[in-house]
């Protein structure tokens, strides 16, 4: 953290001014523009899902004050709280955050389905965010958390880590110094899943774990019996609780030509599944678990002096045409993004084959540099810095792209998108999955 | 006598064609080939499943012999003839009854086409073979060549390619209806087998030996292929999605769905081919074809056509729709789209089913060229009589073997690409070898078991 001493000064009177949440850090912008982190300048970080992914998220924090812990699970969480042990111990992450008055920055790392309750409530009281990707389950949860980070501004980071490296920075640059012309095709995959999809939900009811609250790993979910093919871990592959494949890793992969391509909202989205056959000669509707393999289809209109391009996502080990400049003895790798331009062709961040990096100059350094973790990039955009690589602006409408190929795996068929007003304008039911019906007791 | 026997009858007679099929013999075919009796006398090798459509289709004839490792698969077609000699194993049919044979269907799984075909071919007996023609593409061009050196008569099982509307494609794309074609998109919703396993990874090979049923030869069954137990997950059913017995939904489905693109383009060998598939590891999971996946072929360009990429979708994987569709317009479980310079063509499997410039606009306006491929009687319907022609005229069958066996090379090099998935393979036909994947020319030829010979 490099002399944001007046950029945390102006930031928290700004905020001050807005009447957000009080200030919990009050001797920091006093020591402001000194190299050296005070003891007094640390945050208070809370985080909700820690068994999973979210112990990762704690660890990189560390040196901050982890105060408060929540997870549903308390068995699958004992490792971290172990970790932490002078952190307060919750179930319910509304309990966490009414009792714990101190709190400034809430890592969020539950499952896809509880991201956008969780992460409002935090935001609401003024707490800065770190979500797991995809940022929400919906593409209007989506929206609405992007439209509340700039409502009571906090700082906020979503968990795709790789949009802090270098090599997506270096990849933008060498595309926008048109290194390979214009493009108009993108192939992105991932060799997920990595759990089981293409199922039906599962008849028996084991008794719920004793030390899990399973209508609170619900939330806003139906009710729906406990069962052990759910969690810990395998609601990925679930409808109602995970975004499949896509939502997993798309955040990770389509973040690169997002970023590079400048993408925003796509013109329309279509998708063909390959579903699984339960019996000889019948074809079961699957509408409980993502599909084994999935394509998705997406075109984006011409931005600025960019052409329109078509992106292609494929998973389930499907991959796309090697391209034809790749060498011989190179493989596709389990995932990657190959950009097809005018001029020549990139594959995971080089342009193909080698040689031909190896023989181009690298653009100059026009991105600014990420020092540090994803996770210490947004302490510092707590702190005052500038805003995070991943904050909502950007992660908002990279997720909603991701989220709608979700739509196009459900409904089978292309779909028209106007993305400013949020709706699919040639199939009306499909409208129904912009949002999500909340389970009574529970609101946006 | 049937209103077809009067019909071929009467054919035959203002013809003067009968004279021809019973006196001269000798002239129609190679040396040692018989040309058929008026009623010809057919044996079949897989007399139940699909063997038993085929043998409905030529009831007229006369069945002299059937060979079924399993009476019970059987038993529908021994019901209805009850004094027809049935065998176990082909070759002791072979050996009993080859006097009586002129003429042979083969259907049996796709592995052991090539070992009841070649002998069938090796006696001189005009042959009917369900597709794909072999189970390898090494097998493909021997029998190819076999059957052409023996001067029978051949067909392949591919009925759609009698039907009118594959020759209505082939004149509408000559005719220039949609320009020079340099794409086209093919799909099949199969495999349809039924998934044993509900967690992946699957492919493993069961590992329970349940008996034999008391009314099949479990080693005949295996024929060529490697001795395996048992096991109800191979046979009757679901030999197609195994390596060793079938050629997986490509094998099954790409007879059909390619043959109008291979025909109406003149196609031919492809340059290159390559697969990808959902998850499976070929090398280490060795057994089954994967739940989906796409193969895209490249061909040269051929005369005035411009070269084609050609991609195949399975498990139900399609093609992105094309933008000239009319709101409302999908694709159907099994079909093709063939883009040209000037427009789309879609059609539906077995022929050129249901085929259909797209737009429907484009379609009303088009003036459709004039019949100049000779139609075969009753279309795909007619598949198997058509055959029956061809070895009493002397005249080849629409689909024989000079035209089926390299649409099945074709759809084998799919199925290897499979196996050696998310690589370019670069093949070069005329030797019949991949110039850069020795793991690929693996799988050209098959190895037989002890007792077998290729």
């Amino acid at each position: 953290m490099k002399n944001t001493g007046n950029r945390i000064t102006r930031r928290e009177f700004v905020r001050g001014a807005a009447g957000a949440a009080a200030f919990t850090i009050v001797p920091r912008f006093v020591l402001g523009g000194t190299d050296t982190k005070p003891p007094s300048g640390k945050l208070n970080i809370a985080a909700v899902g820690v068994g999973g992914m979210g112990r990762s998220n704690v660890d990189a924090c560390k040196d901050e004050n982890i105060i408060a812990l929540c997870d549903v699970d308390y068995d699958k969480a004992a490792d971290t709280f172990n970790n932490y042990p002078g952190a307060k111990k919750y179930k319910d992450y509304r309990v966490m955050l009414e009792k714990e008055k101190g709190i400034d920055a809430v890592i969020v790392a539950t499952p896809d389905h509880t991201h956008a309750v969780v992460a409002m409530a935090a935001m609401k009281m003024g707490k800065h965010v770190y979500v797991q990707k995809p940022l929400t389950w919906s593409v209007s949860e989506a929206r609405k958390l992007a439209e509340a980070a700039r409502e009571y501004k906090v700082a906020t980071q979503m968990g795709n880590q790789g949009h802090s490296s270098e090599e997506i920075r270096v990849e933008c640059e060498l595309i926008w110094s048109g290194a390979i012309g214009k493009v108009r095709e993108i192939h992105a995959w991932t060799n997920r899943p990595v759990w089981p999809q293409g199922i039906g939900r599962p008849a028996e009811t084991p008794p719920t774990p004793a030390g899990l609250d399973w209508d609170l790993w619900l939330g806003p979910a139906a009710q729906r019996p406990y069962h052990p093919c759910y969690h810990p871990f395998k609601w990925r592959g679930w409808l109602d609780f995970g975004t499949g494949s896509l939502g997993d890793m798309g955040c990770h992969i389509i973040d690169h030509a997002f970023w590079a391509m400048k993408l925003g909202h796509p013109t329309s989205v279509e998708a063909c599944v390959s579903t699984r056959v339960v019996k000889d000669w019948e074809k079961v509707e699957n509408k409980e678990t993502y599909p084994d393999a999935s394509i998705v289809r997406y075109e984006f209109p011409a931005r600025g002096d960019m052409p329109p391009v078509a992106l292609v996502w494929y998973d389930g080990g499907l991959r796309p045409p090697r391209p034809a400049e790749l060498e011989n003895d190179r493989k596709l790798g389990d995932s990657g993004v190959i950009y097809i331009g005018d001029k020549g062709t990139m594959m995971e961040g080089r342009i193909i084959p080698e040689s031909k990096m190896k023989e181009t100059n690298l653009p100059p350094k026009t991105i600014p540099r990420i020092n540090g973790t994803h996770e210490q990039n947004w302490i510092d955009a707590c702190k005052g810095g500038p805003p995070a690589c991943a904050n909502f602006d950007y992660a908002g409408p990279l997720s909603e792209v991701v989220l709608l190929g979700n739509f196009a795996i459900r409904l089978n068929q292309k779909l028209m998108w106007d993305g400013p007003n949020m709706k699919v304008t040639n199939v009306p039911e499909a409208n129904e999955f912009v949002g999500r019906q909340y389970r009574q007791g529970w609101v946006l | 006598m049937s209103r077809i026997e009067k019909e071929m009858t009467r054919r035959g007679f203002m013809r003067g064609a009968a004279a021809i099929t019973i006196v001269p013999r000798y002239v129609l075919g190679g040396a040692g080939v018989k040309a058929p009796s008026e009623r010809m006398q057919i044996a079949v090798v897989g007399a139940g499943g699909m063997g038993y459509a085929n043998i409905k289709a030529c009831e007229a004839e006369k069945f002299v012999a059937f060979a079924d490792v399993d009476d019970e698969r059987a038993a529908d077609t021994y019901k209805q003839y009850p004094d027809t000699p049935r065998y176990k194993d082909f070759r002791k049919m072979f050996d009993k009854e080859q006097k009586n044979i002129e003429a042979v269907i083969v259907a049996t799984p796709d592995h052991t086409h090539y070992v009841a075909a070649m002998t069938a071919v090796q006696l001189g007996k005009h042959l009917y073979c369900q597709k794909p023609l072999c189970h390898s593409i090494y097998e493909v061009r021997k029998l190819t060549e076999a059957a052409k050196a023996a001067g029978i008569q051949h067909q392949m099982g591919n009925q759609g390619h009698s039907d009118d509307t594959i020759r209505m494609l082939c004149e509408w794309i000559a005719d220039g209806a949609i320009g020079p074609v340099h794409e086209v998109h093919t799909w099949s919703d199969r495999p349809v087998g039924g998934d044993p396993w509900s967690d992946f990874p699957i492919m493993a090979r069961p590992k329970e030996e349940p008996l034999v049923p008391a009314t099949m030869d479990w080693d005949l069954w295996l024929g060529p292929a490697k001795w395996r137990p048992y096991h109800r997950e191979y046979c009757p059913q679901r030999w197609r999605g195994w390596f060793d017995f079938g050629t997986g939904a490509l094998g099954d489905m790409g007879c059909h769905i390619l043959d109008p693109a291979f025909w109406a383009l003149k196609l031919g060998q492809p340059t290159s081919v390559e697969a990808t598939t959902t998850h499976y590891e070929p090398v280490v999971m060795n057994e089954t074809y994967p739940r989906a996946s796409i193969v895209r072929y490249e061909f040269p360009s051929r005369g005035d056509m411009p070269a084609v990429k050609l991609v195949w979708y399975d498990g139900r994987l399609k093609p992105a729709v094309p933008e000239c569709f009319e709101r409302g317009r999908k694709l159907g479980g099994n079909g093709a789209l063939l883009i040209g310079d000037k427009g789309v063509i879609m059609h539906d499997s077995h022929g050129a089913a249901g085929l259909r410039i797209v737009p429907e606009t484009k379609m009303k306006e088009y003036k459709q060229p004039a019949a100049t491929i000779p139609r075969v009687k009753n279309g795909s319907a007619g598949h198997e009589r058509d055959w029956v022609r061809a070895c009493k005229e002397g005249k080849a069958a629409s689909a024989n073997f000079e035209y089926g066996g390299p649409l099945t090379e074709m759809v084998l090099l799919g199925v290897i690409a499979m196996r050696v998935k998310d690589t370019r393979l670069e093949w070069d036909g005329a030797n019949m070898r991949f110039t850069n994947s020795d793991q690929a020319n693996r799988f050209i030829k098959p190895e037989y078991r002890d007792g077998w010979t290729l």
